[in-house]
């Protein structure tokens, strides 16, 4: 070996100590530049052994691990936790702090996930309580933990989402000082987006406002609920049962009573079905929640009715059934009367696409909200479930074989225009246009090997959400998650995701028969920007979860500003980032998709290692944000029809 | 029945707020806050929707789509109780300084028949722009763009 050699090597090793020094996080960008300022081009260290994330057994193994016992005297928080288990709460969602709170919940027993930031687990309680029908938690630490739950908590209050949020707070004997940190109050920040909230700070009347929230969450219209626990509720010591009264007991502070309807209310609503002659049902959120599923069949089958959907999760009513009208949205401006049921969030005039003369039928447990925005000729204020039976027990079968073979047809016609998008979208081979992935999913998940009721979907991004959920498909209760349903969070899909798939993975209410299956979660790059980290949550937990992020280099509105150069930087993320580069760093399985033909293979391999070792994905579509300029590349951003497959605003 | 009592009708359901009614000249707001002036002239038996498409350019790509637009709903294959039937009426749009105009001139049909025909007619455009033009319908009426 010659001396130069020998020169080299320990000029290596010194650079490579050089590079120690700096620190874990020193880039080797860098380290390239230091090399430069030194004016010489010294050797590049030896690159590290490859390592991978590893699951600790600490993860592996907790949930083989015994309970604690847990008795009088017990904690607030503990309080906490045992109300959670008797009520049925099916999982907690959270972000390390609210400590005794978080540690109470999970030694109850109730699945507990932790996740990576506040904002992104409310989301994944919304996803889990949208997917299954069952209520969840959340929680986060007082602070930023709280005030970065905010937005979350906005998205589950519009999708009338029945979660529990809880934080922790500061002692109310620092109240208005700045005593040590993070001193404030909470329940004004989510005025306007809950549905009841508590800032809990008498200790022995703890269960009593436990008993508020469960009547909150389990009954009327839902919503979230907000409490905040001051460090002297969540520390304070109950000392025997006797100390909570009867709101120990669920069956002595609520109701599983629901409101039947009226006699007349009934009549009224009979005549007009009776006198329609193209009548349609809007099956939303509160035939979900209300497991009216089998009611509404029964009912639109003995009318022949056909049905739509709305609302913050598809699948109320299968969407292969002959009266489905859920792709039919060019015979909506037919229809002469609208039967709503459970339509919480409500449309003004002309945001659905029924036309004036329409008459409205409204059905739903709480009277308070009936007749705001649209005028309605029929209020039913009950419970659907009971009115759907009630209309079954009173309809008369009649013949609307025109009427559902106009449906049938703008049904087909909107298949035609789906397979004309994707002959488009597949002559474009230098990226991978939206429409592609669109139709191939939907082949893929219910048109192959699959059964088509299986697969969970989240549909979220933007424009590529435009395009996939005229592809999805939803055959039982809960099976498509609509995303951005009226809030229009860019950003929660991942968390959302996290959810539902933890949802499938306990085979929680709705999701009891396809327990353990692969979910699919459909992104952008822009929302994947903001909380795709959290696919770290989906590996820790083993979390099946195919993440397709549709990367076209923007935020979903730059073209609006494409001839305004001093904006439209704004709107641009640097080209070709590596997102499935950055799920294998985080112990996911990456694919990046270059061209067409590439994604249907991609989506196989993600699938078979979603299904055979439970690890999630990131298949990366690089696309171009061309796809949205209609003139260039047709048929360009889409549009939407509301209510039914492409609905999302109501 | 009348137009105008057409549109009472529909004021009185609570569907057209505002509404006004001077000498065939009615004004409302409907779908959105923009307010909406419809005329009849008996004379010419012609119902119309004044510059309901603002800053359309004549002979623009959107021009040519509301006219294609306009010229399918009379098409033959579409269910009666959605068609403009050309025997009865006769469907037009008018572009006037890019103040996209629509209307009907009455043949056959009753005058309650075209309101009511061309209130379903409005309504169709309607959805065919946030369908086809979203930035217009978030520029022109203040639809959401997302």
């Amino acid at each position: 070996m010659s001396n130069t050699d020998d020169t080299k090597k320990q000029e290596s090793r010194r650079n490579f100590l050089k590079l120690a020094t700096v620190g874990a996080a020193a880039a080797a960008p860098g380290l390239a530049e230091a090399q430069q300022r030194r004016g010489r081009n010294a050797a590049v260290p030896a690159a590290p052994p490859e390592v991978e994330p590893v699951v600790p057994n600490e993860l592996k193994n907790f949930k083989t691990a015994p309970l604690p016992p847990i008795n009088f005297p017990m904690t607030g928080a503990n309080l906490f936790g045992r109300a959670c288990l008797a009520e049925g709460v099916g999982a907690m969602f959270c972000c390390p702090g609210n400590y005794g709170v978080i540690n109470a919940v999970a030694n109850h027993g109730i699945p507990s996930y932790g996740g990576r930031h506040e904002g992104t687990m409310v989301s994944a309680a919304d996803g889990f309580t949208r997917a299954s029908g069952v209520i969840s938690t959340t929680s986060g630490t007082e602070g930023p933990g709280f005030t970065n739950m905010i937005s979350g908590l906005a998205a589950a209050y519009v999708a009338r989402t029945p979660l529990l949020l809880v934080a922790s707070n500061m002692r109310v004997a620092d109240d208005d000082t700045e005593r040590g940190i993070q001193v404030m109050y909470q329940q004004p920040l989510t005025e306007g987006i809950k549905k009841w909230g508590k800032r809990l700070i008498t200790p022995n009347r703890t269960a009593e406002y436990l008993s508020y929230a469960f009547r909150q969450l389990k009954t009327g219209i839902p919503g979230p609920v907000h409490l905040d626990f001051t460090a002297e509720v969540a520390n304070y010591r109950i000392q025997n049962e006797a100390e909570l009264g009867y709101y120990g007991k669920k069956a002595l502070y609520r109701t599983e009573s629901r409101p039947a309807p009226s006699a007349g209310d009934l009549d009224r609503a009979m005549s007009l079905i009776n006198a329609a002659q193209r009548p349609m049902i809007v099956a939303s959120t509160g035939v979900f929640y209300n497991k009216a599923w089998d009611a509404l069949k029964a009912f639109a089958e003995k009318a022949q009715i056909p049905v739509t959907e709305s609302g913050p999760q598809f699948g109320r009513f299968p969407h292969d059934h002959p009266l489905c009208a859920h792709a039919a949205g060019g015979s909506y401006a037919s229809v002469d009367l609208v039967i709503l049921v459970g339509q919480y969030c409500m449309p003004t005039a002309g945001e659905f696409a029924f036309p004036p003369a329409a008459k409205y039928i409204r059905i739903q447990p709480e009277a308070g909200d009936i007749g705001r925005n649209m005028p309605i000729d029929v209020g039913i204020v009950a419970c659907e479930n009971l009115t759907l039976q009630a209309l079954t027990d009173r309809v008369r079968g009649t013949d609307r074989a025109a009427w559902i073979n106009e449906v049938a047809t703008a049904k087909r016609a909107f298949y035609t225009q789906n397979d004309e998008y994707y002959r488009i979208g597949k002559g474009y081979t230098d990226a991978v246009h939206p429409a592609v992935i669109a139709k191939e999913l939907g082949d893929f998940l219910y048109r192959g090997k699959l059964p088509k009721e299986q697969t969970t979907v989240v549909s979220g991004g933007y424009g590529i959400a435009r395009y996939v959920r005229r592809c999805l498909e939803a055959h039982r209760p809960g099976q498509v998650i609509n995303g951005a349903y009226q809030f229009g969070s860019i950003g929660p899909d991942v968390g959302y995701a996290i959810g539902a798939a933890a949802a499938v993975q306990l085979g929680a209410g709705t999701q009891a028969a396809h327990k353990g299956a692969p979910v699919v979660n459909i992104t952008g790059d822009a929302g994947f920007g903001i909380s795709g980290m959290e696919i770290e949550t989906q590996a820790k937990y083993r979390l099946p979860v195919i993440n397709i992020v549709y990367n076209n280099n923007a935020w979903g509105t730059w073209n609006t500003y494409a001839n305004a150069p001093h904006a439209l930087h704004m709107y641009l993320f640097q080209e070709n980032v590596r997102y499935d580069k950055m799920a294998e760093a985080l112990g996911c399985h990456g694919e990046y998709v270059q061209t067409p033909d590439q994604f249907l293979p991609a989506l196989q391999r993600a699938y078979d290692i979603a299904r055979t070792q439970n690890i999630p994905s990131v298949i990366n579509c690089q696309a171009k944000k061309e796809f949205w300029l209609r003139e260039q590349f047709a048929p360009g951003f889409l549009g939407k029809t509301e209510p039914g497959i492409t609905s999302y605003y109501h | 029945m009348t137009v105008e009592d057409v549109l009472q009708g529909y004021a009185s359901r609570g569907l057209l707020r505002n509404f006004q009614a001077v000498s065939g000249d009615f004004g409302f707001l409907w779908m959105n806050h923009k307010p909406m002036r419809l005329q009849w002239k008996p004379q010419t038996r012609t119902l119309v929707f004044r510059d309901v498409a603002p800053n359309v350019p004549s002979r623009s790509p959107m021009d040519r789509e509301i006219r294609a637009f306009l010229s399918g709903l009379a098409s033959a294959d579409r269910p009666p109780h959605r068609r403009v039937d050309p025997a009865q009426f006769e469907l037009f749009a008018e572009n006037r300084k890019s103040q996209v105009s629509i209307g009907l001139r009455l043949k056959d049909g009753s005058e309650a028949e075209a309101a009511e025909k061309l209130m379903l007619v409005i309504h169709e455009v309607f959805l065919m722009l946030h369908d086809r033009w979203l930035e217009y319908m978030h520029e022109e009426f203040g639809a959401s763009l997302e």
